[in-house]
């Protein structure tokens, strides 16, 4: 299945390889395979979206399902 | 002896036209002042009185269409504890005075390097090497008088901070960092008060209101040990973000202090300038 994924700047170094957001699972997968597929360290995913949601790593996925990964913020200063 | 205090108001106050056409009296800082010095009362209790009595203090006549007597009263008997005076907190302080929070508490150990010129509104090319803090102080007087300062030249830690925001009605989070950030938020905790958290990263940032009880930051950050130093190292620390960022937190903190509902308690704003983001999500 297909999934479209959106993630804030601070994570686009792990979108480089999936220019349209564009990313292709296993049924049945969850946002952790994706966060995986992605290569993004999963302490850094806490927030995020699906179509609008609020969901977690063991949310199961969708074909179509639209994904925002939102980091955590960490400076001020 | 307030009776005295008001028909002395009244009297100096000018009739003036309000921009929607009514009619108010006005009193001038510079007429304040000299009251509070011949009553021997503080500047913000002489401003409160002249609320109180229908005089407007000009300085907060733009507010109160916004706000209302009552709620510009209730911004100067107002206690906000800012820990840290960086990018987030030197603006957090620039506009809770310019709002009219009676009082401020004061929070940093740091002085002034060339680095902090980008964004941290109270460092200036002549004060490198200053104390935040005592920057502080001088912008304070030099924009609202009437805001009463307590300034706390030390590094904030969970030992030191319960006794600095005890009294605070809130707590604004200016810090650099998510361990400090943990400490500020056990302290406002451990004395029931209300954090207002920012944080930036880039062109990224965030924002989200903690009340004792809450899950709080745990949510953002998880649980674990985490590095003082993280991501914005890498992403930088440009002057837009902390400048949103601090402005959306001094939201929360008016709303707090007003008593307004519709505050991000159990949510946060998410902003993303790069990629045009501006979302306000559930967290529970």
């Amino acid at each position: 299945m297909e999934v479209r994924v959106k993630l804030m700047s601070l994570f686009e170094e792990y979108q480089k390889g999936y220019p349209d957001g564009r990313v292709t699972l296993e049924e049945g997968a969850t946002v952790l395979d994706l966060v995986q597929q992605l290569g993004i360290p999963e302490k850094l995913v806490r927030i995020l979206t699906v179509n609008g949601k609020q969901g977690n790593l063991q949310t199961g996925l969708s074909e179509g399902d639209t994904i925002f990964l939102f980091p955590p913020a960490f400076g001020g200063g | 002896m307030n009776q005295v205090l008001a028909s002395e108001l009244k009297r100096v106050a000018k009739q003036t036209i309000s921009p929607n056409e009514e009619e108010y009296l006005s009193l001038s800082t510079e007429a304040a002042c000299q009251i509070a010095g011949q009553f021997k009362q503080s500047l913000k209790d002489v401003e409160i009185e002249a609320l109180k009595n229908q005089v407007i203090p000009e300085r907060y006549q733009r507010n109160l269409g916004t706000i209302g007597v009552q709620g510009q009263i209730k911004l100067l008997r107002s206690r906000v504890a800012i820990v840290g005076v960086g990018g987030l907190g030197g603006t957090a302080l620039e506009l809770l005075v310019r709002f009219g929070v009676g009082r401020i508490v004061i929070i940093d150990g740091d002085s002034f390097v060339e680095s902090n010129l980008n964004r941290q509104p109270l460092s200036e090319s002549k004060n490198i090497g200053k104390r935040k803090v005592e920057a502080a102080r001088e912008r304070v007087g030099e924009v609202n008088p009437a805001t009463e300062i307590e300034i706390h030249r030390v590094v904030a830690n969970e030992r030191n901070l319960p006794g600095m925001i005890q009294g605070s009605q809130v707590v604004v989070d200016g810090l650099d960092n998510i361990p400090d950030r943990l400490s500020l938020e056990k302290a406002s905790k451990k004395m029931g008060i209300p954090l207002v958290h920012g944080a930036i990263a880039g062109f990224v940032g965030q924002v989200t209101t903690i009340f004792p009880g809450d899950p709080g930051l745990r949510l953002i950050y998880g649980s674990g040990h985490f590095p003082r130093s993280g991501l914005e190292k890498q992403f930088g620390t440009p002057c837009i973000t902390p400048a949103l960022i601090a402005t959306w937190q001094v939201s929360e903190v008016i709303k707090i202090l007003l008593g307004w509902e519709n505050t991000l308690r159990n949510r946060v704003l998410v902003v993303d300038f790069k990629e045009q983001i501006m979302e306000v999500l559930h967290i529970d």
